[in-house]
């Protein structure tokens, strides 16, 4: 099968080192390092345009898919009950299932794709609180003049931007919701408000335990700011709003908002693992995700114990973290990961290991995961990691992603990066 | 001098450890201006060991200010203070941002060499203390994970065989969330020492007790779900709101 990107030479490494400082500064990117690992990659993943054509067009489909299936589960909460969400949850699916679901703008998501001996095939939807933004539109955008004959895939940050100002007025300020603690997430909030602040509306960063709400309308109560919000962009996972202190009124995420949020928390419906074990009770055709989607099933269902096909992940996770692939965990994780599947099998799920093609880079194998951004159901550009393993997780780099058009042959001041179709083998 | 140079003067390009250095609070930092050159800045009594890393674990501007003395002894301060830069913050960042811009000038003079052995600089007050988390507050407390720091085999590589921490704990184990980073290099075969910087006496050897959760397969995702928790309302805890039964 052929390759659908070309691999491009690495920037020389002085080069590199001050593109890296110009990304921490002008992009926000403030963990460019993990333990040894440099978290940005010195090279891009150049996508044949026909192979992002591709990409993007399924992702849409998949993202209008989604959408479909969260207002059918929303609308009837009897459907949900394979998701297994937590009981304090429930209730919140439940009050939205009667009052209504809050209002939304700028819904955003993001598909990660890994390119397979069958093919694209993705591995989940972070259709809650994608991250990659400062990547995807700084990193790109800075590695971009260094290979020239290509293009950016998008500008996610931008686009997204571009769906709050659509949503509110010009000068209104936006509420970006963040754990403030954490600065892997404020510096994505940092980003947004810049590009939100370029188009003529105030950002404000806060917790989510500073938001206050009166009639549905929302409003900031912080030391730093107090006043009404025009729209509330969420970005803290929506399965931790249930431990907000009572006076934040969390419900809102889910039903009664009249301030437009992106994204309400019933996105929580498609987010979790488990999302797939509901379709065959769905009216809402679910095409696109079960071509791509590999099969996934209740562990309990499958003999993930013996049969080394199946792989293990958490219903709620994120970036990879906890998923068990025999051979590939290591036997530690492995023997932790079984039991407690063993002990809650609620909150995991089973689902069919694939084929990840590796992109072989002189001695090393890479495994590329593109995740493409949809911003109101349109592709708006790219995501990329890469994996020394077949589990792209806390552990792979982030790598600009570019697409060429046809040619294979680029030059570059100073050198020339050779550009081909890379061979791939089966892992 | 702007924040990416104030940065690249605590972490030159060239230094064999700068990789590990935070840029968040340089980011956001509203600069000073840098002490002159031949300004005094405190001096603490540390032989050179280009065999040994240090790790500053002390409050604020304390922490910068010991990093600046080590400089003047060979070691190369590494700043980890992972907090954003914001008024009305639960830890107060005033202090150590000052003395980043102060002492840039200095360090810039001493014209550390590349293979200079680290000294990782922490707040120990990082996990908050001195203000209350009351509503309202912009919580910037932070943890330290084993993956802000370089592993066993890289500091091997590149010639430590030991560890230094300088404390102000009244006893002598490391806060919870740098013990699991000591602990993962005591297992390894690194030799700990600590040193309470009050008290005027060599380096003590150091036995790093096992924290809870030490080498949990989820154990970053625990810390870091642990900051989400604090931002969602506290560390472990609700955030007293004036109407709780807290206060």
């Amino acid at each position: 099968m052929k390759s659908p990107w070309l691999f491009a030479d690495a920037l020389p490494a002085d080069l590199f080192g001050e593109l890296r400082q110009r990304v921490i500064f002008e992009c926000c990117k403030w963990d460019p390092q993990v333990e040894d690992i440099c978290t940005l990659l010195a090279r891009p993943l150049v996508l044949s345009q026909d192979a992002w054509t591709e990409l993007a067009r399924s992702a849409e489909q998949l993202a209008l898919e989604t959408l479909a299936a969260e207002a059918e589960l929303l609308a009837d909460i009897s459907l949900q009950a394979s998701l297994k969400l937590p009981g304090n949850l429930r209730k919140a699916f439940d009050l939205a299932a009667r009052k209504g679901p809050s209002a939304e703008a700028a819904r955003v998501m993001r598909f990660d794709f890994h390119f397979t001996t069958d093919g694209w095939r993705i591995s989940e939807v972070n259709s809650d609180v994608p991250g990659g933004f400062n990547e995807a539109s700084g990193f790109s955008r800075l590695m971009l003049p260094h290979f020239p004959g290509c293009t950016l895939p998008g500008d996610p940050a931008g686009a997204l931007a571009d769906g709050i100002v659509a949503a509110t007025d010009p000068g209104s300020t936006v509420a970006l919701v963040h754990a403030t603690a954490f600065t892997d997430d404020r510096q994505v909030m940092v980003y947004l408000a810049r590009e939100l602040e370029s188009r003529g509306r105030q950002a404000v960063l806060t917790g989510p335990d500073h938001l206050r709400w009166r009639n549905g309308m929302a409003f900031v109560a912080s030391d730093w700011h107090t006043g009404p919000v025009s729209l509330v962009f969420r970005f803290f996972p929506a399965e931790w709003l249930p431990n907000l202190p009572s006076v934040c009124d969390w419900l809102h995420f889910f039903t009664g908002a009249v301030t437009p949020l992106s994204n309400p928390a019933t996105a929580l419906l498609s987010q979790t693992k488990r999302f797939p074990l509901v379709w065959d009770k769905l009216k809402s055709p679910v095409s696109t995700w079960r071509r791509l989607l590999p099969e996934t099933r209740d562990p309990r269902e499958t003999p993930w114990q013996t049969d080394e096909t199946w792989v293990l992940k958490p219903a709620c996770g994120r970036v990879g973290e906890g998923i068990g692939i025999r051979g590939v965990t290591s036997e530690k994780e492995w023997q932790a990961i079984a039991k407690n599947v063993r002990r809650r099998p609620d909150d995991w799920v089973a689902q069919r290991r694939f084929q990840m093609t590796p992109l072989i880079c002189g001695v090393d194998a890479l495994f590329p995961c593109i995740g493409v951004f949809t911003v109101n159901g349109r592709a708006v550009g790219a995501y990329g990691r890469v994996a020394r393993t077949p589990i792209v997780d806390h552990l792979a780099q982030d790598a600009a992603v570019l697409v060429k058009d046809s040619a294979q042959r680029m030059e570059t001041p100073g050198s020339s990066f050779l550009f081909t179709h890379e061979s791939i083998g089966a892992f | 001098m702007n924040r990416l140079e104030l940065f690249k003067t605590w972490a030159p390009p060239q230094s064999k450890w700068s990789r590990w250095a935070k840029p968040a609070l340089f980011a956001e930092m509203n600069v000073l201006q840098p002490l002159p050159q031949d300004a005094p800045v405190p001096r603490i009594d540390v032989a050179n060991d280009a065999g040994t890393a240090v790790i500053v674990d002390l409050p604020g501007a304390q922490s910068v200010q010991v990093g600046l003395a080590l400089a003047q002894d060979g070691y190369r301060p590494v700043p980890l203070f992972n907090s954003a830069y914001q008024g009305w913050a639960v830890v107060s960042v005033e202090g150590i941002a000052q003395w980043l811009a102060r002492g840039a000038n200095m360090l810039s003079g001493l014209s550390l060499p590349p293979e200079a052995p680290p000294a990782f600089l922490l707040d120990s007050k990082r996990k908050g203390g001195e203000v209350l988390p009351m509503p309202g507050k912009f919580d910037n407390r932070w943890v330290v994970v084993p993956q802000d720091f370089p592993s066993y085999n890289y500091l091997m590589a590149n010639g430590i065989r030991r560890v230094l921490l300088f404390h102000d704990r009244s006893n002598a184990q490391p806060d919870c969330d740098l013990a699991h980073v000591l602990l993962r290099w005591q297992e390894a075969g690194l030799e700990l020492y600590e040193s309470r910087l009050s008290i005027d006496a060599p380096p003590a050897p150091m036995r790093v007790k096992k924290p809870s959760n030490f080498g949990a397969l989820w154990y970053r995702v625990l810390a870091m779900a642990g900051l989400r928790r604090n931002s969602a309302g506290g560390f472990g805890d609700v955030v007293p709101e004036p109407s709780s039964s807290h206060g």
